[in-house]
């Protein structure tokens, strides 16, 4: 009896989609991809940078005690914690912003701060060297204004780089931030007040803690981004600023030493997962994406306040001092921030702006201001073969790897949130880790993998990196999507009469729709801006625009790129003002749409 | 043309230890409105999932006009359903909303047309078709979800709280609504609510569950005069349970004889109910009556509530305020009632 129900039973979950046991094979695709390609070279290269069985540790010896090494590792890590920091400090306030305006001014504001989030790095990082130079815009305005007789060398020092890595990842620390500001209940604070806290207080005993999970998760996020970030310090930086990432590219492209690009990689990748862990004990993972109700208040961070309970006096003192200083008049905190958030936007779109505007210059040459202006650089652009096809190839590319990453995804997240099995968690983790794994260690991966499949330098193996980059953005995106869909939605359909494949075709797909959107449009601007993985992979294949504009700007600042940026840019911009007006956007994701795009360096 | 619902030993367990229904038996006359009523977690919904197809059992048989429909998967059951949170299709309006069953049934359009405009009529939803779900007010929702529910001439229509996420007003409103239209379509109703009055006002029969199990079905006069345990008694309305001795003369509490001869010769220790409303209170003692303490009274406006502690024992009464003697709190009175109105419960 009960085994027949068993059997009826089974056959009953197949009438709801990703509940059958075989909803296990969803994932087995993605899963022998990653295996493939990412896990099985990591094994290999851990193997390797050992020399196996021999146990050779010396690489690592080399890494912690020779000088060039040692610097470089320590500068990636002052680099990234400063970066970090400023992230926090400067992305906190606007976040809060961003919880405190009405829906229009706050679509605008988002808008702001999602273009640059979208815009590819390269792009942005041509438009900071176009500002940073020494006959850039600032040294020019600030000559004009007298305030400096000599241009100030800012190009090619760290000073730079911080500029630069800041910008890269202040929206995705804001976005972070800001998807847990956004799901505190505002009465809390009022409440304290009404108990007798002073604004100050209120702020720091009960706003401040209740964000804690939110700035745990984008500290770590844009700290391992910076850790393994390799555009922005080697356009902006010197020979000064060279950062691991540079390090692990020079040892394999240049001296071709592999063992020892493992063992940097290996560090990388230690760093990044001490890093991981070291949050995940405050803030599980997943709520970094917004994929899991936050938990403010666990355990762990009662017993962190409790030990600070000694400084308590001293802060209330401070708290007191802070709310006579700011608390009256009453307008005051309030305008300083809205200040703050003008200048936080300027500095966003700056380079953006700027390479807007030279791409209308008459000159062949970059000179600012323009001698006049015309659209000879889009001309140039558009006429010149070699940039259609760069720009052809990429769409082509972006677009085919988006779409399999997408329905990978699609699948692979049904059974990551509908059928129960053992270690879930731990085949999520695997299935996001390229997003979290620095993309240099990520592409020196591929390459080995491809290489010894016989899959480098063709098309084929080109894609399958990308899919395999972008499976983790749809999935992230994918899995909140499927969570939120109601069950009862699906039930409800069958009882009406209709089908498993028309429930799925009539009811959840077109549910889905927008969600499928927002996955797809990340995994295309991914993997269309995508520059690292595709100089590994690429070989004697043709140029993707990345790519190109990589190698023009590494031979001279050639103005064409400022129109093949804004042509970009500009398509960028009327999709993200399009879905802040349609809605397509819910801002609940936008943690997930950060995360996605804030990877790519 | 509405159809018999039987229920035979019907289980569901879920993995083996969590036992969501033990063995239900229950039988529906076609047309009737049948309740299903208890507390959160006492396996209700389960029943109405299992007759809609969309969960299984783990054991039993569920016949429909005498078939058994074990094997019949959700979407042929055609069986209308009313959920709890509506689950309307968010990206289709009213109209569509409504026209989906008889869409994928591939019906003619006119045929459509018309029966959604019928189902619009009976649902008082006019002047909606376009309009899509998330624009309509909570009560215009659930009137969406039972049109949705009704327009493809179900079998059996299964409704699971569908009132519990409104207000109270527009509960009131809807409850009349529903017993509307069950009179006019006749079709047969299982009902799924933890609220008594819903239960009461609306069902031919109600089915108290607890636990998995069914603790009683009877019309609803019947299971508020006769509950027939304690888990009834305090469930449908308010009950004094009074855990009582038999001696052969009579039924004592404590030292107290109470009025109600027992009906049973058994001896020993039982429990009775009296509802507070058919307690009276005297000033003076009457034959039978007992002496009670007044702790407190509460003056509700229609209706005055009196505390009283006979020995050991609180006994609730409920009355007509202007019915009531002037009382004071702490002040002994006299408490009587009809013989029959002791209900003795099983356990």
């Amino acid at each position: 009896m009960i085994k027949n129900a068993q059997r009826r039973y089974s056959s009953w979950s197949n009438q709801t989609i990703g509940s059958s046991g075989s909803a296990l094979l969803r994932l087995a695709l993605p899963l022998v991809l990653l295996a493939a390609f990412f896990g099985a070279p990591l094994v290999e290269a851990v193997w390797n940078s050992i020399d196996g069985l021999k146990l050779d540790l010396s690489r690592y010896a080399t890494i912690f005690t020779d000088p060039i090494y040692l610097d470089v590792l320590v500068r990636t890590f002052r680099v990234s914690a400063v970066t970090m920091l400023f992230c926090i400090v400067l992305g906190y306030p606007m976040a809060f912003l961003l919880t405190t305006l009405s829906r229009r001014s706050r679509a605008l504001l988002v808008v702001a701060i999602i273009v640059p989030l979208f815009t590819a790095f390269l792009i942005r990082t041509y438009g900071w060297m176009i500002i940073l130079g020494r006959a850039g815009v600032l040294n020019k305005l600030l000559l004009a204004m007298g305030i400096i007789d000599t241009p100030l060398r800012i190009l090619g020092t760290s000073t730079a780089v911080y500029i630069g890595l800041i910008h890269v990842l202040l929206p995705l620390a804001i976005f972070t931030m800001y998807a847990s500001m956004a799901r505190i209940d505002r009465s809390l604070t009022i409440a304290a007040q009404v108990l007798g806290a002073n604004p100050v207080r209120a702020f720091t005993r009960v706003y401040l803690p209740m964000t804690m999970p939110g700035v745990i998760s984008a500290a770590m996020l844009v700290f391992i981004i910076s850790i393994g970030f390799y555009i922005t310090p080697v356009l902006l930086g010197g020979p000064a600023d060279t950062m691991i990432a540079q390090l692990i590219v020079t040892q394999v492209t240049t001296l071709l030493d592999f063992p020892a690009g493992y063992a940097l990689s290996i560090v990388l990748v230690i760093a990044t997962i001490a890093v991981i862990a070291l949050s995940n004990l405050f803030v599980p993972i997943e709520q970094m994406w917004a994929l899991q109700e936050s938990r403010t208040g666990t355990k762990r961070a009662t017993k962190v306040r409790t030990l600070l309970r000694p400084l308590s006096y001293m802060l209330s003192r401070f708290e007191n001092g802070a709310y006579l200083l700011l608390g009256r008049p009453d307008w005051l905190i309030p305008l300083c921030i809205k200040i703050f958030a003008a200048g936080i936007v300027l500095f966003l779109l700056a380079p953006i702006a700027i390479v807007y505007f030279i791409s209308f210059s008459s000159s062949p040459y970059l000179i600012f201001p323009p001698p006049g202006y015309s659209l000879q650089l889009y001309a140039a652009f558009l006429g010149d073969a070699a940039w259609r096809d760069a720009l052809f190839m990429s769409l082509q590319l972006a677009g085919l790897a988006a779409t399999l990453a997408v329905a990978l995804g699609a699948l692979a997240s049904f059974a990551l949130v509908r059928t129960p099995f053992p270690g879930k968690r731990a085949v999520f983790l695997f299935l996001v880790s390229p997003l979290l794994v620095p993309v240099v260690v990520t592409a020196l991966l591929f390459f080995v993998s491809m290489s010894d499949t016989g899959l480098l330098g063709t098309y084929p193996g080109l894609v399958l990196g990308h899919v395999i980059l972008a499976i983790p953005y749809a999935i992230i995106v994918l899995v909140g999507a499927v969570r939120g869909l109601d069950r009862n939605i699906e039930f409800a359909s069958a009882t009406l009469g209709a089908n498993a494949y028309t429930t799925f075709r009539k009811v959840v797909l077109p549910i889905l729709t927008p969600a499928l959107g927002v996955a797809w449009l990340l995994a295309f601007l991914h993997s269309f801006d995508e520059l690292l993985v595709t100089l590994f992979l690429l070989g004697r294949l043709p140029q993707t625009l990345p790519i190109k504009i990589w190698s023009d700007i590494r031979i001279q600042i050639d103005p064409v790129i400022s129109a093949a940026s804004s042509t970009i840019v500009t398509a960028i911009i009327i999709v993200v003002v399009l879905s802040q007006i349609r809605g397509f956007f819910p801002i609940r994701r936008s943690a997930a749409l950060s995360t996605a795009a804030g990877e790519a360096a | 043309m509405s159809v018999s619902v039987e229920l035979r030993e019907l289980s569901r367990s879920y993995g083996g230890n969590v036992h969501a229904l033990r063995g239900i038996n229950l039988s529906v006359k076609p047309g009737e409105f049948v309740t299903l009523l208890g507390p959160s977690g006492s396996g209700k919904s389960t029943i109405l999932k299992l007759v809609a197809g969309i969960d299984h059992p783990t054991a039993g048989e569920i016949l429909m006009d005498g078939q058994s429909v074990i094997k019949v998967p959700a979407h042929h059951r055609s069986i209308g359903m009313v959920f709890q949170n509506y689950a309307l299709f968010p990206h289709m309006s009213v109209g569509q909303n409504i026209e989906f069953p008889l869409r994928v049934r591939d019906l003619p359009e006119e045929n459509i047309r018309k029966r959604v405009q019928q189902a619009i009529e009976t649902t008082r939803l006019s002047g909606l078709e376009h309009r899509l779900p998330r624009e309509l007010s909570g009560g215009q929702q659930q009137r969406v979800a039972l049109a949705r529910a009704i327009v493809f001439d179900p079998k059996v229509l299964l409704m699971d709280e569908p009132l519990g996420a409104l207000d109270r007003h527009l509960r009131e409103e809807l409850k009349i609504e529903i017993k509307r239209i069950h009179q006019s379509l006749k079709i047969t109703i299982l009902f799924v609510t933890h609220d008594q009055d819903e239960a009461l006002l609306l069902s031919d029969r109600v089915v108290v569950m607890r636990d998995g199990g069914i603790e009683q079905v009877a019309p609803p006069r019947e299971l508020y005069t006769r509950p027939r345990n304690r888990f009834v008694a305090g469930f449908v309305g308010e009950a004094n349970v009074l855990s009582c001795t038999i001696e052969p003369d009579g039924l004592y509490l404590g030292k107290l004889r109470l009025p109600g001869p027992p009906r049973e010769s058994v001896s020993g220790r039982i429990s009775v109910m009296i509802r507070p409303e058919l307690i009276k209170v005297n000033e003076a003692a009457v034959p039978g009556s007992i002496e009670a303490r007044l702790r407190e009274q509460f003056f509700l406006g229609e209706t005055t509530r009196l505390i009283a502690e006979a020995g050991e024992t609180v006994i609730s009464v409920k009355g007509p305020s202007n019915s009531l003697p002037f009382l004071v709190a702490g002040q002994s009175i006299h408490l009587s009632w009809q013989p029959d109105d002791l209900v003795i419960l099983s356990d």
